[in-house]
């Protein structure tokens, strides 16, 4: 072995590194195995869990949400409200995250069964789509202004757009709303619809979407429901959210059966009042 | 290069410990035994009389201060992450979750890992970089032992692939970064320890390229 200085010390690095794990270091772990599982050929439920017992309305995914996306003012994909509970001196507030359900729905349309927003759209159903499962099985499914993809993501095509608005009047939640910046694509003289898509460019790159990504307080949990092993999955289990949809998500009265659930282990869903004159404010984020 | 080194992923082991996270008590005791001084003697990292002498709980604050305005901000802060660092021809870096970003995360997933649900950073941190060429390293030694030759020629491929795509295409420029800010020896000395390491992969990675290049 050449031995001068310099490469003294170059060469150490490997012959030294022994010494390192002689020394029986504990080393860092952010990795793991990933789970072998049966291979599923079937399309991912992807849900969001918002554990109320951590936000602390911050409102960073709002934020983070405008940024993505160049929301235009006066619109918002996701927002966070507040209920207020309990009686004067022992009162509470509590904050909660809401953003579009990408409700299962429980009307068919052809084979799908589609929220109301989707039933509506007199654009829907329109093109053959085809959607690959990450084990490349593929399914087929149709396209439109307003569509729900095999994934259950309830998503927007504005080329295919007449923004005649009757999502907007359909969703009993508000969460969608004109995009005044933006011409609808089949008619120029109406606006485009805004709403959240669950960061469909990002999930399909492999990445959680940005109000995921941005919450501090670790919130807002996103994942898919069909892997057993996944944290969603596991919190499902935990805190019975499928079988108590009524405690566990928005509104059940209007039954769209959302896929955003709540941790809410105090009940202060029941004592959220929507307000049913103007649901639009209900995504409107107004620091109270 | 055929030679079992399961000491080169102790290294990277270690370092990918003290870029994830500030130093706890537990792994400053370590770095201050005798094994630990000697080796970085040897090495020539001098990170102070202080280091070893200064009364433990304060300099695990003093570091962790440090830590912070490093790699969390706000201070000299320098962010860990690839795709800000990573030069790319199509324009698509300098942000955090970045095009690189998504490769990293890709890369190390179909290598048949995955992140800890619990680890809430970014897939492209120099933290996850050094643990999975760590982790390669591992298995590889392991595969060197059991004589399966084949798949320790695989994962070497991989990690070449791995590190000349990602680890050295950003980590030396961040690295500098790091040793000009850092106003402690620590992290400094921890960033040249690094960037040699990675000189020197280079090296032999470079050699070993050109003695398997086809005639
Ligand atoms: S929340 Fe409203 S817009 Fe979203 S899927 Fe349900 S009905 Fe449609
Ligand atoms: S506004 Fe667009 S998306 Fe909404 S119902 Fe009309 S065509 Fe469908």
């Amino acid at each position: 072995m050449s031995t001068n200085r310099t490469d003294d010390r170059r060469e150490m690095l490997r012959v030294s590194g022994a010494a390192v794990v002689a020394a029986g270091l504990m080393s860092t772990s952010l990795l793991q195995p990933k789970e072998a599982g049966a291979a599923r050929a079937k399309a991912p439920h992807w849900v969001m869990i918002m554990d109320l017992r951590r936000c602390m309305g911050c409102r960073a995914c709002t934020v983070a949400c405008k940024a993505e996306y160049d929301v235009p003012l006066g619109a918002f994909k996701t927002v966070v409200k507040q209920v207020v509970t309990g009686k004067y001196p022992d009162t509470r507030r509590t904050t909660i995250p809401r953003r579009c359900n990408h409700c299962e729905g429980t009307e068919k349309v052809g084979k799908m069964t589609v929220p109301p927003c989707v039933k509506v759209c007199p654009e829907y159903p329109k093109d053959r789509r085809v959607f690959i499962t990450p084990e490349g099985k593929k399914i087929r499914y149709r396209g439109g202004a307003t569509y729900k993809r095999p994934d259950g993501l309830i998503l927007l095509d504005n080329d295919s757009c007449t923004g005649c608005g009757k999502c907007i009047d359909a969703c009993p939640y508000g969460a969608r709303t004109f995009n005044k910046r933006k011409a609808a694509g089949k008619d120029k003289s109406k606006h485009a619809i805004v709403k959240c898509t669950s960061c469909v460019h990002r999930l399909d790159e492999g990445v959680t979407p940005a109000c995921v990504n941005t919450c501090a307080a670790g919130a807002r949990i996103f994942g898919d429901l069909n892997d057993p092993d996944s944290e969603v999955a596991r919190l499902a289990r935990e805190f019975k959210l499928l079988e108590n949809r009524d405690k566990t998500t928005m509104k059940p009265e209007a039954k769209t059966m959302p896929n955003i659930f709540y941790i809410d282990p105090d009940g202060v869903l029941a004592d959220y009042s929507f307000d049913e004159k103007d649901k639009l404010a209900e995504y409107r984020d107004i620091v109270e | 290069m055929r030679n079992s080194n399961s000491g080169i992923a102790g290294l990277y082991g270690l370092l990918a410990n003290i870029f994830a996270t500030e130093v706890s008590p537990e792994l400053l005791a370590q770095l201050r035994s005798a094994d630990f001084r000697e080796l970085f003697t040897e090495l020539k990292i001098d990170l102070g009389e202080d280091f070893y002498s200064g009364d433990a709980a304060e300099i695990v604050d003093q570091l962790a201060v440090e830590f912070a305005g490093l790699f969390l901000g706000p201070g000299h802060f320098i962010s860990p992450h690839e795709s800000v660092h990573h030069v790319r021809d199509d324009g698509d870096y300098g942000t955090l979750w970045g095009a690189d970003t998504v490769a990293v995360k890709k890369f190390i997933e179909a290598t048949g890992l995955s992140y800890k649900p619990e680890f809430g950073g970014m897939p492209d941190h120099i933290a996850v970089e050094l643990e999975f060429i760590q982790k390669l390293e591992e298995r590889y030694a392991q595969a060197v032992d059991d004589g399966e030759m084949e798949l320790a020629d695989n994962l070497m491929k991989i990690k070449k692939r791995f590190f000349t795509e990602h680890l050295l295409a950003w980590a030396p420029e961040f690295l500098t970064k790091v040793a000009e800010r850092a106003t402690l020896p620590f992290y400094r000395e921890m960033a040249v320890l690094l960037q040699l390491l990675l000189e020197q992969e280079n090296r032999i990675i470079t050699e070993s390229t050109e003695e398997c290049a086809p005639v």
